[in-house]
């Protein structure tokens, strides 16, 4: 703010100038005297035209540099905000590493009777099941965990492969997956007159991002609440909205929602790791697009991600 | 490694049926290498004083072929390409499920024969027509190079150097991706279309990959060491 007085006070100094010297004459302490000036007035208005040119010239000048200054020092803060996010994942990451590996070696020495490495994942809450099946049931969540961290981490920096995708395709085949165990989903992309254009980027990762958002569709809702997925184009961006009538998310965590580990009220007693949607918006924002999401408590929710299209 | 992590592992490699001489950093596993001469040797990349890289680039260097499984900290395609670069055998990502393990150890211990540097050395890959050249990240079948994505590549690489081997989609997923379950089956499935597609290859008679069923993907051509 002082800054911007300086810089008005020096505005008004060569009025006060003027002013000054104004008086100077009129007092008499100066010998006035007339000048008579004799111009076109094509080139009157020239010159006039041009004072006034490099006047704001000069003006915009300095507000751009000013500008710019603040932006780069904007940007760093930036910069070194995220740089020192990712270095905080890559480092939880790395140290959890070592621990979980004894953990899960000791538990391989200690309960190899007649439980194969394969086997599916035991329930941890029934009652049926051993001590040992429910550590190996934490060690597993754990295991997740730290593996959803590294992508997380490695998203950051990882290279992201370019190709087209078309993200109907995946739409179709992921709708096809999810309505075996929910009938109240639909589909809804453009055919006519021509298909969804497609977008660039790294399939693997773009299938995880409509997995997950459509996973996190079905899991909180209701069985009978409906979801609907839909994609259009909208000038340059694909948008896809995966709409669903489960309880919505409150006011008050939405802003929360995509950031890691995370977790909404209405989730505490669902499985998840806090991480699907870091990784979603993640993975969205290194394909150049966003993510957003609106929601209004008992009607639902929209989660919509906008991909720049081919 | 860790002392809880060699301690638990040196157990658990015992219990498995292994001999097992456990030291605590690369220096101590060069010298200790020198004397004892084991079959195979797992190490960690993070150790104190020689990390695992510059350790086996000095074991190499000597002259000495002993099958090396490195457990790697990282989940990048380049990081895992560079264990293969300075000549581990296999590389397997912390944490790891500790079966999986001792599946790569007997899998290597397979395909090693006394003498012959192992073929995840080798700078070429050859098999009939096809030939992947490692470092210029180039393939070529019948002469023609062949347009592959990067992942595709980096799949047929791996399935090239461990061939004969049914490997799992979670550790073609774990290799080539370096993480994501649960895309596992989709995005392997795709990535092998795709090379099959390139290699003009069926899945029903194959040449190159076969698909065994509910277990993952053979490599079962011959590979050589390409010049």
């Amino acid at each position: 703010m002082r800054r911007y007085r300086l810089l008005f006070i020096v505005a008004v100094l060569p009025a006060a100038l003027g002013f000054l010297i104004w008086q100077a004459y009129r007092f008499g302490w100066l010998s006035d005297s007339i000048l008579y000036l004799r111009a076109n007035l094509g080139l009157l208005i020239f010159l006039s035209g041009l004072l006034l040119s490099i006047l704001l010239g000069i003006g915009l000048y300095f507000y751009l540099r000013f500008e710019r200054r603040a932006q780069r020092t904007s940007d760093a803060a930036l910069d070194h905000f995220s740089t020192e996010h990712r270095q905080f994942l890559q480092r939880l990451d790395h140290e959890l590493k070592n621990p979980l590996t004894t953990l899960q070696v000791e538990l391989a020495n200690l309960g190899d009777e007649g439980l194969p490495p394969t086997q599916p994942e035991p329930n941890p809450d029934s009652s049926t099941s051993s001590p040992l099946e429910r550590i190996r049931a934490q060690v597993t969540r754990l295991n997740d965990m730290v593996f959803q961290l590294r992508k997380l981490a490695d998203l950051q920096t990882a290279s992201i492969e370019q190709t087209t995708v078309k993200l109907d395709e995946l739409l179709d085949e992921l709708v096809t997956e999810f309505s075996a165990t929910k009938p109240n989903l639909t589909l809804n992309v453009p055919r006519m007159p021509w298909s969804l254009p497609e977008v660039r980027g790294d399939i693997d990762l773009l299938y995880l991002v409509l997995r997950n958002v459509l996973g996190n569709a079905v899991k909180f809702t209701g069985p009978n609440d409906a979801i609907q997925v839909r994609a259009f184009e909208d000038t340059n961006h694909i948008v896809v909205e995966v709409a669903d009538e489960g309880p919505g998310i409150p006011l008050d965590e939405l802003p929360h929602i995509m950031e890691e580990l995370y977790r909404g009220k209405n989730a505490r007693g669902l499985p998840g790791s806090g991480l699907g949607l870091a990784l979603v918006r993640a993975i969205v924002e290194r394909h150049g697009g966003q993510v957003t999401i609106r929601s209004r408590v008992d009607q639902g929710t929209v989660v919509a991600l906008r991909l720049p299209r081919v | 490694m860790t002392q809880g992590v060699r301690a638990s592992l040196s157990a658990f490699l015992t219990r498995a049926g292994f001999q097992v001489e456990a030291v605590s950093d690369g220096a101590q596993a060069l010298s200790t290498l020198e004397k004892s001469k084991p079959d195979l040797v797992v190490m960690d990349v993070l150790m104190p004083r020689l990390d695992g890289r510059e350790t086996l680039r000095r074991l190499r260097q000597a002259g000495n072929l002993t099958p090396v499984i490195l457990l790697t900290q990282v989940g990048e395609a380049t990081e895992r390409a560079m264990a293969l670069e300075e000549g581990a055998d296999d590389y397997i990502n912390k944490p790891f499920e500790p079966h999986e393990l001792v599946a790569r150890i007997r899998a290597v211990l397979r395909r090693v024969r006394a003498g012959v540097p192992p073929i995840a050395t080798a700078w070429a890959l050859v098999s009939g027509e096809l030939r992947l050249d490692r470092r210029a990240r180039r393939v070529t079948f019948r002469d023609q190079e062949l347009n592959l994505t990067p992942k595709g590549l980096l799949l047929l690489e791996y399935l090239m150097t461990h061939s004969d081997e049914v490997i799992s989609r979670e550790r073609l997923l774990d290799v080539v991706w370096g993480w994501e379950k649960s895309v596992a089956s989709r995005a392997v499935d795709a990535r092998i279309a795709e090379l099959r597609r390139a290699l003009n290859d069926s899945a029903d008679a194959p040449t190159y990959i076969e698909t065994s069923a509910g277990a993952g993907y053979r490599f079962v051509a011959k590979v050589e060491r390409g010049a």
